[in-house]
Formats: structure tokens, sequence, C-alpha cells
């Protein structure tokens, strides 16, 4: 079963599977306590239109994919200001934008659009050393912001009004936060794709959350349960010859399923119980 | 690069007012733009009016979640040769359920259970996609593809886009009381729950309706650019409906010619040319606020 595992390109993404475990099963408990799901979805695919350039102009493709995302928080940020409930307006419309941008210059101007499946869901053919040495940076900026910043992005997450009375300026970490969520995203972006980065960002922690209630349990567990289901989703993508994103994408979409089943299950019986 | 190259020759012939008819006109003489102008102005008219709801209630990310992961249906449809429509009909109702169950679980929230409903499916839709038994036509189905609809594809939209523009007309009142005060609607005979889920119902009807030309990642472009370019410019409910309504047509036409003249895939031209209109709109009204304030400013100064 494990005869995958001896080709070196697929050592290579599993290295590099486990290394981004650490960085996106801490931030996805973040981006879940603070309601940040579609803001990682859309700085994900904002870097698409950058990593096309990247591979049609010949510069390292991180370099445009984490331009483009800083970018776009950017943009979004400095639009968003004066008026506040177009959020999300603005959101979905640049992430169309980018997709446009990304599919008229692969297949209108470089000539490129067999890669376009590629840099929407990842391959495990293009991952390289400075991949997983981009992976260990930020898996590391993620754990040292974590261990530092965890508890201001705890109290903002709860009552931002409160944390600004107790003292904590809220600008500067939440900024920090979502520079992070730019910076992960990008390094996952070659595993997994620019449309499939909340496989590893969101769907793990959101699962973790089903059984754990204490925060240091449920990041332990996030982390866990993302280097599990990245090693089972790249020997599926290996033995069905489907992007590696696609495969761990479907793979914890079904962990997902199983642990809510069971969670419902078990308060109906507990509520059974309760009522005999 | 099309379009570089036929640069030289518009400098080169005189450009007179014959000339511009020719080419508006060009672009229709072949049956396959009359099929895609049919269904630009169905796709136009149902997301320019519904997207005015869909931007007043906010449900921007819920618009986008669903079509993004109706796609495995679109797939399936592909795979097992049935229309498309048919086949987003049955993805985007899956995704609705599993939105609705999975966004009960109190713990993560309403956007993270979507955020995995979109994964997992579309996981699903691009390894069914991919395998090696399936023909090729991905991309295709992600960003659309308006000049390939056929006859019956035509007809069922037409059918959808009917029944989704009579709703509107009787859903009117009440989307317009539950939406302005959801907390008072109730005493002027307003049904938060009814206008809730009869909205997400045509937004997964539409969705089937404009998928065919802008595919699963594009279509959130038409039913949202239009009516949040729209809801700058007017502020009653019904001049909106019918100014996005106008404005998604006339960016979709825009769009196809731009396809024609420039060579660029018809799905992302369009898409573009809505989500342009937006950004500059919404740069046009910033400045001519920022204008407005600095006049004011020196008239008090004076």
């Amino acid at each position: 079963m494990f005869n995958p595992f001896q080709v070196p390109f697929v050592q290579r993404g599993l290295m590099e599977v486990l290394i981004l475990s650490v960085g996106t099963g801490l931030l996805g408990t973040w981006i879940i306590l603070r309601g940040l799901a579609f803001y990682s979805h859309a700085v994900g695919v904002a870097a698409f239109p950058g990593l096309v350039l990247a591979s049609g102009l010949g510069f390292a493709p991180p370099i445009g994919a984490f331009g483009m995302a800083v970018l776009f928080a950017g943009g979004l940020e400095r639009l968003a200001r004066s008026r506040r409930s177009d959020y999300d307006v603005l959101t979905a419309l640049i992430l169309v934008g980018a997709l446009v941008a990304g599919v008229i210059l692969a297949s209108d101007v470089f000539h490129s659009g067999s890669t376009i499946d590629t840099l929407l869901f990842g391959s495990l053919l293009v991952i390289g050393p400075s991949d997983i040495v981009l992976a260990a940076v930020s898996s590391g900026l993620a754990l040292v912001a974590t261990y530092f910043l965890g508890r201001v992005w705890l109290t903002t997450g709860f009552d931002p009004g409160m944390s600004r009375s107790l003292g904590v300026r809220s600008a500067m970490p939440d900024a920090l936060l979502l520079g992070l969520v730019a910076l992960v995203a990008t390094a996952a972006l070659s595993t997994v794709g620019a449309l499939l980065t909340t496989t590893l960002l969101i769907v793990p922690a959101a699962s973790m959350r089903l059984l754990s209630r204490r925060l240091l349990a449920w990041q332990l567990g996030s982390v866990v349960l993302t280097a599990i289901e990245g090693t089972f989703g790249l020997w599926l993508s290996v033995e069905t010859n489907a992007p590696p994103g696609a495969t761990i994408a479907l793979l914890a979409g079904c962990v997902f399923l199983l642990l809510a089943a069971a969670r419902r299950l078990r308060s109906l019986v507990g509520v059974r119980n309760l009522s005999t | 690069m099309t379009l570089l190259k036929l640069l030289p020759e518009l400098y080169l012939t005189t450009i007179g007012p014959r000339e511009v008819w020719q080419a508006l006109l060009e672009p229709w003489t072949q049956g396959i733009m009359h099929r895609a102008l049919a269904e630009i102005v169905l796709l136009g008219l149902v997301g320019g009016m519904l997207g005015c709801w869909i931007v007043f209630y906010e449900l921007s990310y819920s618009a986008e979640s669903l079509a993004h992961a109706l796609f495995p249906g679109l797939v399936v449809a592909v795979l097992l040769g049935f229309p498309l429509v048919l086949g987003a009909g049955i993805g985007v109702t899956v995704a609705a359920i599993a939105v609705a169950i999975l966004g009960r679980a109190p713990e993560i929230g309403r956007d993270t259970a979507v955020a995995v409903v979109i994964s997992a499916l579309f996981g699903l839709g691009v390894v069914l996609a991919l395998s090696p038994k399936s023909p090729p036509g991905l991309q295709e189905l992600l960003f659309g593809d308006i000049l390939g609809v056929s006859n019956l594809d035509l007809l069922l939209a037409a059918g959808l886009a009917t029944v989704v523009l009579v709703a509107l007309r009787f859903l009117h009142r009440q989307l317009l009381v539950v939406g302005f005060d959801r907390a008072s609607a109730r005493s002027v005979g307003g049904k938060p729950q009814l206008a809730d889920i009869a909205l997400l119902l045509l937004i997964a009807l539409a969705t089937v309706v404009a998928v065919q030309g802008l595919g699963s990642l594009l279509v959130v472009a038409v039913l949202v650019g239009p009516a949040a370019t729209s809801r700058l410019l007017a502020r009653r409910m019904m001049p909106m409906m019918i100014l996005a309504a106008l404005l998604a047509v006339a960016a979709g036409i825009s769009g196809l010619y731009l396809s024609y003249y420039a060579g660029t895939a018809s799905g992302a031209s369009v898409a573009g040319v809505m989500v342009v209109l937006y950004l500059s709109t919404l740069g046009g009204c910033a400045i001519l606020r920022s204008l407005r304030n600095a006049r004011l400013a020196a008239e008090s100064d004076t």
C-alpha cells in the first residue's frame, strides 16, 4: 500500500504536506475563531493570476502569488473602508476579477492554458526544494505568532470593544494575522492549488472543532489531523492520478461529515438516556 | 495578441460611420452568436434583478459558494451525457442541503460550514473530471462557454428564468419588508423565514440559468456585479433592479464583442467587463464624493 512513498517526488510532497500542516493547522483555528473563512478562500484565489504571471515571465511563483495576495488584502481593506457594508460584495467581485485575469493571461497571452488545472488544483510534480523552505518558514512564523499573539487574537475575537478597553491595540495584531494567512496560503498553493487552499486551512480545523472544546487541544488536534489527511490524500492522489488538492479536499470533507454525523448520533443517544 | 495585430489595420483604414456599423453588426451574422446573445439577455435579466436582493441581503458569499459547490453536478452531467442544466440543478440541491445541515453546527459558524462544503464538493468534482476515463473539457465547466449553448439548454434556461422573474414580482413586497427591518417585519405581515428560503431557492435557480455561460467559477460576476454597480447609482429598489438588468445585459453584450474581436474566452470576457464596470463606478463615485467634499469645505471656509 505504501509503495508510492518510495518515489522521490512523492517523498518531497509528503515532507511539504507534513511541514505545512503545522502552519495551516494552527492558523485554521484562528481563521474559524475570527470568522475569516471567506478571506482565506479569496486570498488563495487572488494569488492565481500571480502564479500565471510568474510562470509566463519566468520568476519565482511564490513571489508572484504572495504579491497578488498582499495586493488583494490591501486593496480590499482600502476599498472597503469607505463602504463597510460592501465588504463581501467587494471580496466576491475581486475574486472573480482575479480568476478572469488569470484565465485570460494563461490562455490568450502566454498560451499556457494547460497549466491552469495545475495552478488551480495543485500538483505533486511541481513541488521543489524552495517550496519546502517556504513551507518551513511560514509554518515557523505561524507557530511563533500563535505563541506570542494568541492571547491578543483570542480577546479581540471574542469582544473587540472590550479588548480595546483592556489596552490591547487591535489594528497591528489583526494585520499580522491577515498577513500570515496570506503567507501560509501562498506556501500551500503548490500542493493544493489556488482554488483549494481552504482544504488545508479550514476543513481539518473545523473537523477538530467538533471534538474539542479547549484551545490547545483543538490546535494540536488540527495539526495532527491535517498531517494525517495530507498523507492519505497524497497516497490517493498517486493512486488515482488526480491532483493532490482535490483528493485531500475530498478526504477531509468525508472526515468532517463522519465526525459531524457521529456527534449528532451521540447527542441523540444522550438525549434519550436523559429522558429515560 | 489578436487585438495587437489588428491595431495597425484600424489606423490605416479611415473609420467612418459605415465601418463602425459593420464592425458592430458583423458578429451577429452567425447562428452561434444568436444563441449566445439570447443566453446573455436571459442571464443578464435574471442576474441583474435577483442580484439587487443578493446585495441587499448581503448574500454574496452564499451565492458564490452555491455556484462553486454545484461543480460535481456539472461533471456528472458531462460524464453521463444529460443536459448541463439538469446536472447543475442536482448539484445545487445537494450543495444547498449540505450547507443547510452543516450550517447548524453551533461551534463552527455558517461561513466555516460553507467553506467545508465548497472544498469537499469541489474536490469531488475535480477528482471525477480529471480521472483518466473522463473526456477533456474541465475548463469549460469552470469558466463557462457561452458560445457552446445548445437550443435545448436555451429553452430550459428560458423556462427557469421566467420562473425566477415571476417569483420576484410576487415576492417583491415580502422581500422588501423583511430586508428593510427584520425585527418589525412580522407586524406588517412579513415572514422572515419564508423570505430567506425563497431567496436562496431563487439564487439556486438563477445560478443554474447562468452557469452554462459563465461556468462554476464566474457565475457570481453576473449575480453580484451589475446589482452592486446599480446600488451605487440608484436609491430605490425598483429603479435599482431595472438599471441592474440593463447594465448586466449591456455588459454581457460588450463582453461578447470583446471576446469576438480580441479573441479572448467568452465567459471570462463577460465576467471581466462586469467586474471592471463595478470597480470603475466605485472609483468614479469616490472621486466625485471627494470633489464635492472639497468644494463644500472651500465654501465653508469663505
